[in-house]
Formats: C-alpha cells, structure tokens, sequence
C-alpha cells in the first residue's frame, strides 16, 4: 500500500490496530526498543557524579534551568 | 466473538494489550505519587498507551498544586522509592520550582530517561482545569490511570499544540476511538480552549 503522507499512514495504521489487537505486540517492540536505545546512551555515566553529569547535560540543553 | 483494540466498559476505556516498559514505569510512580495528590496524566503517553507508534522520553502529569508538606513527603517517599529529581535533591528547592508554577521532572536512579514531567495546574488555567476535573478513566491490563476526554486531548493536539507530532496524535486518537467519540463532547471541549486557540 502506498501513502501519500506521513498522516495517511498513522491514520491506517489506527484504524488497523483498533480492529488487530495483534499489532499491539509490534506497537510494544518498537518502544521498549527506542527506550532501551535512550537509556543505554547514558548508562556509561553511572556511577558517583551520574547526577551531576545529567544535570550539565539537561542545562546544556534547556531542559532544566 | 472477533476481539477488537479496545472496549469501553461502563464509561472506562479498556486497552487490549501488554504492559510496555514504559507503563511499568508510570505505574510505579503513580503508585507513589497517588498517595499525595490526585493527577492527571496527558500529551504524548496518552496517544502511546493508546497504540500510537512513536519515540518518547517523557510523559506528562497535571497535578493539583500541593501544600509544602505535602510535596516534601511525596518527594521523600519518590526518593526512596527509587526516583531522582533533575530540578535538585532538596525537597525545598524542588518546591519552588513548583510554587512558581514550572515543572519539574522525575526519573528512575541512574537513568535520565523516560522522565515524568510533573506540571502544577491551578483553576487559573482555564483549560488544564477543564481537562483536570474531566478525567476519562482508561485500563490496560491491571494498570487503570486517568487521562483527558479523548474528544479533549484531540482538539487540544489540533488546535492549540498544532505541531507535526500533535497532528499526528491527534489522527491516530481519531482514527483509534472512532466509534465512541461523541460530538456533544467535542462542542463542550471547544468552548473550554476556545481562549488558547485565539492565542
């Protein structure tokens, strides 16, 4: 199938997992896996100072103050 | 009977899936944080716990804005439970984040994602408040927690965020709960952010 928009694709998508609940075991996959990826990009600053690093880390970006 | 990718069961929305990592998390800090203040979880993580496909890295909660002593016990119970607070490691200066109506965010010790972004709403914002005190109550499996009217949380992704990702949403939400979505609803949520739209 081929779909005109990035839209056209999220709708079908929808419309196909309200009727397949079988697609919720893809749906599960594809997040666990892009957490898993955000997470393991950090887990080399565990340790004393994790804290500290996070935070100059969320600064740089704006995320806190 | 054919099963379907959700049922709505005396007014509750019920999700037929597994838990994700991600409502494990949610729930574990809902089980804290329900201890202290009611709440209302809204944005992104509504349309994911709902089937959208998509990345993220935090999920958004309304909270009522809490006394002093009521924050520094779910913040010293958070801790204990194995939260950290990327605003600060006192109760006090976490607070005042809060008291100036900024959000402040959680995570899991020794991680920075997902984070729960917690946001202090009082009646003066009109349509937080609107969404606040008009919970739609949704179950997956044995996790139930509350979020936006669907008709709301749509319109608000529509009209107000307007983003590519909010557009998206809100056509998955659509899309998803197109057979109990309700027009007298969608009139009443219109008129509770008809003053953000005009922004």
């Amino acid at each position: 199938m081929k779909f005109q928009s990035d839209l056209d694709y999220v709708i079908y998508y929808a419309e196909e997992m309200r009727e397949n609940p079988k697609l919720f075991n893809q749906q599960k996959k594809l997040i666990e896996s892009q957490l898993n990826a955000s997470k393991s990009l950090f887990s080399n600053w565990k340790g004393k100072y994790f804290k500290e690093k996070c935070r100059a880390y969320l600064r740089d970006r704006g995320i806190i103050v | 009977m054919k099963e379907t990718g959700y049922k709505l069961i005396d007014g509750k929305i019920i999700i037929n899936r597994e838990l994700t990592i991600l409502d494990k998390f949610v729930k574990d800090f809902l089980s804290v944080l329900t201890k202290y203040s009611d709440y209302l979880i809204v944005s992104g993580f509504v349309s994911i716990s709902t089937g959208r496909t998509r990345a993220t890295e935090d999920v958004d909660i309304l909270i009522p804005l809490l006394s002093k002593s009521e924050f520094t016990g779910l913040f010293a119970e958070l801790s204990k439970r194995g939260f950290w607070c990327y605003q600060s490691d006192l109760a006090e200066e976490a607070y005042s984040y809060l008291k100036k109506m900024s959000n402040i965010r959680f995570a899991r010790k020794n991680e920075m994602f997902p984070n729960i972004e917690i946001i202090p709403i009082t009646k003066e914002r009109k349509a937080k408040y609107y969404e606040f005190t008009h919970p739609q109550k949704i179950k997956i499996k044995e996790f139930e927690f509350k979020i936006p009217l669907i008709e709301f949380e749509i319109l608000y992704k529509e009209k107000v965020l307007a983003g590519k990702k909010d557009m998206e949403d809100a056509a998955h939400l659509r899309a998803f709960f197109k057979n109990i979505l309700s027009n007298t609803k969608f009139r009443e949520c219109e008129e509770a952010i008809k003053h953000e739209i005009s922004k």
